[in-house]
């Protein structure tokens, strides 16, 4: 087959470190992925590194450790709750901790409110109208972020959320071309809506195919590329969490993580390698390649 | 005390999923959700759709599996999930059928979800225990739950069965129950929480008054001990049904083509 690539077409090939650079202290930031799978872990260290402050973190639909994380390194000073937790595994502890102490602000979200409200996000509108019924539940009633208005054509009092429209998505997945083309090898989440919504989208993968492979199967792209402003190779990427499609979750080091020390943690696995590889040879090839299987 | 095999030739787990799935007769060509950490459930999906609801469709959590038929493991939203499935729901899809009803007819989207409180009303909460504004545990967030007023019938499972689960009330209203306010504001289709299974029961919801009480017990449980673990009165019927054991065929389709690996026969369940 004959591919046409203009020479001029810019690539948005990134690194970890300008990745990362591109979200400052106090932006609103939206992580892809769900539970402890296809989170843009490597990414998520690098911005901890970096000494990113008082992130305003939109947790995705049902977060694990990429939340837990980001809140125990004192990154976050709000956070956008739908679901934080290590589901099999149990509580996400410095969430939970840092909630208990009221040192970190949370906005009690749920499904309708996190995924309509990137819905929202992504196409301008000022905010979720909700259908009746949602009054007998109490996120609206406790959580102020919720309000009420009027329904223009009923002159009835509804429920509405605010759009969500994070200055920063980041997502991970297991292809990208170098023009931000993606292709998840399993679920996509809301992913997709995070590209949308979000002024800038970064997607790390696991590996940076040439435009011939999205070409030869584009009915595979997940993510067209308009919505994606960098790229970056991060191979084992989602370590200790899955990417579907590549490589399972890695159980045992997630529950080191959980029962860690938080500040020992850090200094091991975040502050102590120098880059992401070296973060990835503390688990070592054998390790690391054992936990691959494909779908 | 852990549920163990020693007594029996099947386990609290595999008892439960059993149950549920015999309750999906009821729901043959509906729409089932299940969401995370809830081997117990998908477990229930796939064994009655060979034994007992070939129609029913089900979703595994925030992986987005439509009717996913590999064996069961532990993360709902692991890849491995999707594996034999017929379609992967991205959120965006699952919120639109999990509001669904308000197009649709009836009874047709059916959603199996726990608490880390379930009070005799049937109102659940993953928010918090204690005062909202200072709790003594922050919990994991109200979830999918918020569909508790959308989905047209809502069945409950936990893996434990404690006065700390089941309350008098819940400390926050993530989907609510038999309550005044859904009376009021929620539309009669949504029927709200029917049954309740626990590692001791099954339970429902008197019509009259919309609290709980006793439908069945499982083998070697009696009302004096279910009701010792229930933080509220159950309603006791005149007589009380045992929960019917899990059948040679029950256990041998779950033990060979659902579970092969034995995860629920290794949950951690208390009663």
């Amino acid at each position: 087959m004959e591919v046409i690539d203009a020479p001029q077409r810019t690539r948005k090939v990134g690194t970890l470190q300008q990745a990362a650079a591109l979200i400052k202290d106090g932006d609103t930031l939206a992580f892809g992925g769900i539970h402890s799978h296809n989170g843009p872990m490597a990414l998520i260290r690098e911005i901890i590194r970096q000494g990113t402050k008082s992130l305003k973190l939109i947790a995705n639909v049902s977060a694990g450790m990429p939340a837990d994380l980001l809140v125990g390194a004192g990154c976050v000073d709000t956070l956008m709750v739908c679901y934080v937790g290590l589901e099999h595994l149990g509580m996400a502890p410095r969430y939970r901790e840092a909630a208990e102490q009221g040192r970190i602000k949370i906005i009690d979200g749920d499904e309708i409110y996190y995924v309509l409200g990137l819905k929202a996000g992504a196409l301008g509108l000022p905010f979720v109208p909700y259908p009746p019924g949602h009054e007998a539940r109490d996120n609206p009633k406790r959580e102020p972020t919720y309000q009420r208005t009027l329904d223009p054509y009923t002159g009835r009092e509804i429920i509405v959320s605010p759009a969500i429209a994070p200055d920063v998505g980041i997502i991970h997945a297991a292809r990208c071309d170098p023009y931000g083309n993606v292709v998840h090898l399993g679920s996509v989440v809301a992913d997709d809506l995070i590209a949308k919504a979000s002024r800038r989208t970064i997607v790390t993968a696991e590996e940076i195919v040439p435009l011939e492979s999205i070409q030869a199967d584009p009915k595979r792209t997940s993510i067209p590329g308009h919505y994606i402003d960098m790229v970056v190779k991060a191979p084992f990427g989602a370590h200790p969490l899955s990417c579907h499609g590549v490589y399972n979750h890695d159980e045992a080091a997630i529950r080191d993580y959980r029962d860690a020390d938080i500040d020992a943690y850090l200094r091991e696995y975040v502050f102590g390698p120098k880059d992401h590889f070296a973060y990835l040879e503390k688990f070592g090839i054998e390790r690391l390649l054992n936990l691959r299987e494909s779908l | 005390m852990q549920s163990t095999m020693s007594k029996s030739s099947y386990s609290t787990g595999e008892l439960m999923a059993v149950a549920i799935a015999r309750q999906m007769k009821h729901h043959d060509g509906d729409w089932a959700a299940v969401g995370a950490y809830s081997q117990l459930p998908a477990a229930a999906m796939k064994l009655a759709r060979i034994l007992y609801a070939p129609n029913l469709w089900w979703l595994a959590g925030g992986g987005g599996a439509i009717n996913s038929s590999s064996k069961l493991v532990t993360s709902t939203s692991d890849h491995r999930v999707l594996r034999g499935a017929e379609y992967v729901m991205n959120m965006e899809d699952i919120v639109d059928i999990e509001m669904w009803r308000y197009s649709r007819d009836n009874g047709k989207i059916v959603a199996v979800v726990g608490g880390i409180q379930i009070d005799q009303y049937g109102s659940s909460n993953m928010v918090c225990v204690g005062d909202y504004a200072a709790p003594k545990v922050r919990g994991v967030g109200t979830v999918g739950l918020c569909f508790g007023v959308s989905f047209g019938i809502v069945y409950f499972f936990t893996m434990h069965h404690t006065p700390r689960i089941f309350v008098e009330q819940v400390d926050f209203v993530s989907s609510p129950g038999h309550t005044p306010e859904r009376k009021k504001y929620v539309p009669p289709l949504c029927q709200g929480p029917q049954l309740v299974f626990s590692p001791l029961g099954i339970f429902d919801f008197a019509p009259a008054t919309g609290t709980m009480r006793i439908k069945s017990l499982h083998p070697g449980v009696s009302v004096d001990e279910v009701q010792s673990k229930t933080g509220f009165p159950l309603g006791v019927p005149e007589q009380v049904l045992e929960t019917e054991p899990p059948t040679a065929q029950e256990l041998a389709v779950l033990r060979t083509q659902v579970d092969p690996d034995g995860l629920l026969r290794e949950l951690r369940i208390t009663r």
